[in-house]
Formats: C-alpha cells, sequence, structure tokens
C-alpha cells in the first residue's frame, strides 16, 4: 500500500481480500502495483476520494489514475460512491471502473447511467480473471490519457 | 188520441226495456252460477213481470187486473227482497237482521194480501193509506238501504271500484225512483201529462239498471281509462326502471289490482315464490297460489263463497311468472275486456322482468368478476412480492456465492503456475481437479442465475428471421468446434414472432448440446430445420444430430433444472442449458420435445405459440 498523501496510480475499492490479492497478484506480473491504494469499505473510500476523515491531510487534487470499485460494499456501496464522484467537479473527470461479481442487468444500466467509464465482471473463471486485470491495467494506467485534474 | 197512443207506445217501450234488462241478468247468472247473480235477476226478473203483469192487466180488463193484484204485490216484494239479498251477497248482512229484515218484508207482503182479500178494492181510505205507506217503505228500505251504504262506501276504493260501486247504487237508486214516481203517480194517473212523464222517467231509468247492474264491456273500460294517463306513465316506470324483480312485481301487481278493480292479488315467480302480494288475507295466497296451479288454460276461476269472489290469472312468458288477481265483490267482472287487457299487460310487464332479471343477472355477474379480479390483484402483489424476493435471492447468490468460488479457482491457478515446480505431480493433479470443479460450480451458479432470470424478463416479441438467429448461434458456436469435422445442415426457415435474443439462446443451447454429444462420431452431422405446422401452432423447428443419443424413458426427465442424461465423466454439462430451452419455448407459448435413440441421435423439436396446456396452466 502506497503511503497516506502521497500520488497513487490506482484506487481500488475492494472489501474481498481474496479479490484483491487475486487482483495484486495480476497487476504484480505486470509491474502494475507499485502504486496501488486498497480501501475496504465505502466509507474510507469516499473518505479517500474527497479527503475528508482518515485521509483530511490529503490533497485532492492528487487524485489515482483509475478507481476500480466494487458495487457491494459496507457502509456505502460502489453506485453510492460512483454518484457521488460524478456529481462533484473536482472528481467527476476521474476514469471509474466498476469491477464487480453482479452480473444483474440493472447494475450495468445504473452504472452507466451515473458515468461510468467501464464496466468488468469478474470472472469465476481465473484464466479470464488474469485477461481482465491484466487489459484494464494496461489501458487505462498506460494507454488511456487522463485529463489534467482540475 | 195521440197522447193515449203515445203513452200506451211509451209504456209498452218500458216493459221491453225491463224484459230485455232481465233476459240479459238471468243471461249473466246462467253464465257464472253465481248466487248474488240469481238475486239480481230474480230482482229485475221481478220488477219486469210486474211490468208484464200491468199491460197484460190493461189489455184484459179490470177482472184480469184485481186477480193479478196479488201477484203483482207478492212479485214486486220479491224483486225487493232479492235486491236485498243481493245486496246481501256482496256486503254480508249479520244473519239476525237479515232475518229480521226477511221477517219484515214477508209480513207486509201478508199484510197487503190481507188487505185486498178482505176488503178488494174499496177498502177505508186510512187501511188504504196504512198498506200503502207500509208497502212503500218496506221496499224502499230494501232497495235504498244498499244504494247509500254503496255510494259511502265507494269513497276510499280505486277509481275502477269506485265507478262499479257507484253504478251499482245509482241502480238502486233508480229503482226507488221508479216507486215512488209509480205510488204518486197512480194517484195522479188520470193525468196524460204525468203519464207521459212516468213513462218518459222509466225508460230513462232502464239505462241506469242496465249500467248499474250489468256494465257493459264499454263502461268497464271507459272507467279504466281514467286511469290511463298516469298508468301509461306508471308502466313505463315499471318497465323501464324497476331496480328488481321485486320492485317491478309490487308496483306491476299494484297497477293491475287499480285498473281491474280486483281486491287483491300476487305476482307468483315459477310455482312457488311468490314476489309480491297485495291485500291478501293470510290463507287467500295459498288459495291464489292453488288456483293458479290448477287453472291449466283458464284464466277466470269461480272461488264462489259470501261475497262471491273470482280468480283472473294473466301468464307472463319470462320464468313461469304469473300475475293472479283476486276479484271481490266491487270488481266490475272480469270479462273478456278485462282478459285482453290483463294479457296485454302481462306482455309488457314480461319484458320489464326479463330486463330485470338481465340487470340482475348481469350485476351477479358484475360482482363475481370483482371477487375475481380482487383475487386476481391480490395475487398477483403476492406473485409481485415473491418475485422481488427472489431478485433479491439471485442478487445475492450472483454477488456472493461467485466470490468464494473465484478465490478456490483463482488461488489454485496461481499455485499450479507460480509453485508448479515445488509441487508433486499427484498433488498438482489435485489442484487440478479443485480448480475444474471450482469453475464447474462457477458455470452452475451462471446458468442458474440466467434461467430464474428468463422467468422474470418481459418477452420482446417482434417479427424476425430464424435464418438469422441460426447463422449467429452457428457463428457463435465455431470456436468450440475447434479442429473437429461437422456438417451442419441448415434447411429452409420460415420467419416467426419471436424475442430474437432469448431465441439466439435456444439454438446456441440446442445447437452446442447437438455439437457436444456428436463429437464422437467421425462424421458429425448437424441439422437445422422446419417442419411445416398447423395454423395454430406455426411451423415446427427442429435440431438433430447424429450423436450418442439417449434413452427415451428417462425423455420425462429431459427439460427439468440439473437434469443430465449422460454421466458428467463422457459429456461435461451443468444440466441447465435445455430447462433454459424449455423455459423459452414455455414463455413464447410453444412447446417443445425430443425423439432420440441410444447411440442414435437426437431431435429435439419445438413451436412458438398455440400450446393450449401452456395458456391453460396459465389462467389456472
Amino acid at each position: 500500500m502506497a503511503d497516506i498523501g502521497s500520488s497513487v496510480d490506482i484506487l481500488m475499492v475492494e472489501d474481498n481480500a481474496n479479490d484483491e490479492a487475486l487482483t495484486l497478484h495480476e497487476l504484480h506480473k505486470y509491474h502494475l502495483t507499485n502504486r496501488i491504494q486498497v480501501v475496504r469499505d465505502g466509507q474510507e473510500a469516499l473518505e479517500y476520494i474527497f479527503c475528508t476523515g482518515r485521509y483530511a491531510t490529503r490533497d485532492i487534487k492528487e487524485q489515482p489514475h483509475v478507481i476500480l470499485l466494487d458495487i457491494k460494499l459496507p457502509f456505502v456501496d460502489g453506485l453510492e460512491i460512483l454518484r457521488r464522484i460524478k456529481q462533484d467537479q473536482r472528481t467527476r473527470t476521474i476514469p471509474v471502473v466498476m469491477l464487480t461479481s453482479s452480473r444483474e442487468e440493472r447494475d450495468l444500466i445504473e452504472s452507466y447511467r451515473l458515468g461510468v467509464n467501464s464496466y468488468i465482471v469478474k470472472p469465476v473463471d481465473f484464466d479470464q480473471f488474469k485477461e481482465s486485470a491484466r487489459t484494464l491495467g494496461m489501458y487505462w494506467l498506460l494507454l488511456n490519457k487522463p485529463p489534467k485534474a482540475a | 188520441m195521440s197522447q193515449g197512443v203515445f203513452i200506451t207506445v211509451s209504456q209498452y217501450a218500458t216493459t221491453a226495456a225491463f224484459a230485455a234488462i232481465a233476459v240479459l241478468t238471468v243471461r249473466d247468472w246462467l253464465a257464472t252460477r253465481d248466487m248474488s247473480r240469481m238475486y239480481l235477476a230474480l230482482a229485475i226478473g221481478s220488477l219486469a213481470a210486474v211490468s208484464i203483469l200491468g199491460q197484460v192487466g190493461k189489455a184484459l180488463g179490470p177482472s184480469f187486473a184485481s186477480a193479478s193484484a196479488y201477484v203483482t204485490i207478492t212479485v214486486f216484494l220479491v224483486s225487493g227482497l232479492a235486491l236485498l239479498l243481493f245486496r246481501h251477497a256482496v256486503i254480508p248482512l249479520k244473519p239476525r237482521t237479515l232475518r229480521v229484515v226477511v221477517g219484515i218484508v214477508v209480513a207486509t207482503g201478508l199484510l197487503e194480501i190481507g188487505v185486498l182479500a178482505i176488503f178488494g178494492r174499496t177498502a177505508p181510505r186510512s187501511i188504504q193509506l196504512v198498506a200503502a205507506a207500509a208497502f212503500v217503505l218496506v221496499w224502499s228500505g230494501c232497495v235504498g238501504e244498499p244504494s247509500v251504504r254503496l255510494w259511502v262506501a265507494a269513497r276510499r276504493r280505486t277509481v275502477v271500484q269506485r265507478a262499479r260501486m257507484r253504478a251499482l247504487s245509482l241502480g238502486y237508486l233508480a229503482i226507488v225512483a221508479l216507486l215512488l214516481a209509480s205510488v204518486f203517480t197512480s194517484s195522479l194517473a188520470a193525468q196524460p201529462a204525468f203519464q207521459i212523464g212516468f213513462a218518459l222517467a222509466t225508460i230513462a231509468i232502464v239505462p241506469l239498471l242496465y249500467a248499474g247492474f250489468v256494465p257493459p264491456a264499454w263502461l268497464r273500460r271507459t272507467w279504466r281509462q281514467s286511469e290511463e294517463a298516469v298508468f301509461q306513465q306508471a308502466i313505463r316506470d315499471i318497465v323501464m326502471f324497476a331496480s328488481d324483480q321485486h320492485a317491478l312485481a309490487t308496483r306491476s301487481l299494484e297497477w293491475a289490482i287499480r285498473l281491474t278493480g280486483a281486491d287483491a292479488g300476487l305476482f307468483l315467480s315459477g310455482a312457488r315464490t311468490i314476489l309480491a302480494t297485495q291485500g291478501l288475507a293470510s290463507d287467500d295466497a295459498a288459495t291464489l297460489q292453488a288456483a293458479a296451479a290448477g287453472a291449466g288454460g283458464r284464466t277466470v276461476i269461480p272461488l264462489g263463497g259470501i261475497p262471491p269472489r273470482s280468480v283472473m290469472i294473466a301468464r307472463l312468458h319470462v320464468n313461469d311468472a304469473a300475475i293472479v288477481l283476486l276479484g271481490g265483490p266491487f270488481t266490475p267482472v272480469f270479462g273478456s275486456d278485462e282478459e285482453a287487457w290483463l294479457q296485454q299487460y302481462a306482455a309488457m310487464v314480461s319484458t320489464g322482468l326479463e330486463r330485470v332479471r338481465l340487470v340482475e343477472a348481469l350485476a351477479q355477474t358484475n360482482g363475481q368478476l370483482e371477487g375475481k379480479v380482487r383475487e386476481v390483484t391480490e395475487r398477483t402483489q403476492q406473485l409481485e412480492a415473491a418475485n422481488r424476493e427472489l431478485e433479491a435471492f439471485s442478487y445475492t447468490i450472483s454477488h456472493d456465492l461467485r466470490a468464494p468460488l473465484r478465490a478456490v479457482s483463482g488461488f489454485t491457478a496461481i499455485l499450479l503456475e507460480d509453485y508448479a515446480e515445488g509441487i508433486p505431480a499427484e498433488a498438482r493433479g489435485y489442484l487440478k481437479r479443485v480448480k475444474d470443479s471450482g469453475e464447474h460450480m462457477g458455470h452452475l451458479v451462471d446458468d442458474l442465475l440466467a434461467f430464474s432470470r428468463l422467468g422474470r424478463q418481459a418477452l420482446r416479441t417482434q417479427r424476425v428471421s430464424i435464418r438469422g438467429i441460426v447463422d449467429r448461434a452457428v457463428a457463435q458456436l465455431a470456436s468450440t468446434i475447434e479442429a473437429r469435422q461437422v456438417d451442419v445442415v441448415i434447411g429452409e426457415l420460415p420467419d416467426a414472432e419471436c424475442d430474437a435474443a432469448l431465441l439466439e439462446q435456444v439454438f446456441v443451447n440446442l445447437l452446442s448440446n447437438a455439437y457436444k454429444y456428436s463429437r464422437r462420431r467421425e462424421q458429425a452431422r448437424v441439422e437445422v430445420g422446419a417442419l411445416e405446422g398447423t395454423a395454430t401452432e406455426g411451423p415446427t423447428y427442429f435440431v438433430r444430430d447424429n450423436g450418442a443419443g439417449f434413452d427415451m424413458e428417462y425423455a420425462g426427465k429431459l427439460f427439468g433444472v440439473f437434469q443430465r442424461m449422460h454421466r458428467s465423466e463422457d459429456f461435461e454439462g451443468t444440466g441447465v442449458g435445455l430447462a433454459i430451452v424449455h423455459r423459452i419455448v414455455e414463455r413464447h407459448g410453444g412447446r417443445i420435445w425430443a425423439e432420440a435413440k441410444v447411440d442414435g441421435g437426437a431431435t429435439f423439436y419445438f413451436t412458438l405459440k398455440g400450446a393450449q396446456q401452456w395458456r391453460t396452466s396459465v389462467a389456472a
């Protein structure tokens, strides 16, 4: 985990330690894990993104290049976090990728309605999972040119 | 001399008129065999006889007149008594009163005859006066009392009954007037002017007697017509606006009674049900019902009794209903005119009754329908609630069940890939099994969720090209065939109304089964086509392979969830694919079945509409 306050490439909001470990394992393989911040629930995610509470000392201008967001989270769910990010002028340009177990169409539709940048269903098949993690990292960190944060 | 001729002619005319009325009343009596009419016939007949005797006496001279005087007195008194008995039949007297009155009449008669026998025509003037006064008083009493009584009693009756009673009253009064006139004229008989006046008055009285005692049909119709204006409005209300059978029966009965001048009546529906009664004493209802039941084709049935009564029945053409009226003493008469009127009236009421019955049936059906709608709404709400629960459940499964599976297959994969060198070969084999099992369970969960989602998704049907769908399905599965040699033959496929995405799922599942079960064939052959169907079911589509087939004995289990026809080491699978196909076909309103032989291939047939069984099961 990166130090508080320092710039990170990826913010990963994931309450499942297994999924976290698997994702990190794959990202690590492609040397993408050096600047990754993991938070375990919705509330912490909001505090991190909006620099409040535990992360009050963080600079809001220093935002990750991409946020990986699970939908089912303790305290505040992923869709709510997405809504807050996309409503706020300071954070709306951060690319958000839903990385979730949910295959429900309504979650997918709601996510896109709220302005998600990508929606990826976590596959059970590990080979597929690896592929997802790899392309995800490559695309959002290496290929995608984010707009300058406001 | 012309005056004498005129008097003679008018006297003859009077006699003839009396005789004519007498004939009418006698005929009336003979027709009805009614006691009261017999009295009336007797009374009028007696008066006619007196009149005839007078004429005969004049013709035969004084000797006959003196001989016939006894007869004249007797007959005249008989006429008074008969009228009183008629009144008794109509409005019964107390037995004692009747006895006293009869006694007085007989005594008077004896007095008159006695005086005549003893003194002849030369009795002292005082005795003559007493005899004459007694005679006039008794006779006038007998005849005058009923007229006053009827006139007074008529006040509270319906129009028709009132008219009838007043007519009777006038008839009686006319007879009194006749007597008084004859008494006064006898003293003044010598003056021709009086004789003429008397003759004219007598002739004028004749129609009154006729109308009073034997009212003709035209007169009875006139009485009814006085009610006609109100009646027209009433019958319209009854026929068109009566809200239920009882209201209709009550009001139509009321008017039937009012216009026929009946005393009472009831409205029957079928043999037993009484919809309405009016003016009936407690045991009369049973009497009327019995009369109606035993009437056969008759419409008027005399009941007899004192006062005499009769029943008139009008049948309605609906529901065996009938209007049954009880005629009392003041009911004019239940003649053919009344029958015709009542039948016509009954026809109108029938229309109303029919309407009311339809309205009631409609209301009942509406009530049932509302009940059903409530029931269905309730069940729909329950189903919706159950559906929401199911959705929440499958959402949880979708999310929570897959996470641990991912961990199982993910970490074993890492072990196998990154730490393979440190693990013994046997252990690697086991790890492989763990990974495969995790992935298999992942597929199970996915398939199951897809299956459960099917029931909840709305169909998006439109006219689509089945050929296009099959081509897409074949393309989608191309990668699974890999290096195998499979002949895919696609025949003529008519377009259909269906949900394209779901139907693609059907063909993907059926085709992947066909590929899977034919993979051990050197020359696998998969055929897709359609058979010409019926108008209700549309074409029958089929997918055929020359693969492993299955035992038809287990065909009943084919479309159940998790039902497998092969061991998993022979052919992998979750047992959900055909269940999904089955559900999609069902949701389109079609049916699906299969023909197969072990090692002889399998053919799956399905239609997309017209499956009656499915429709009824939805309705139930």
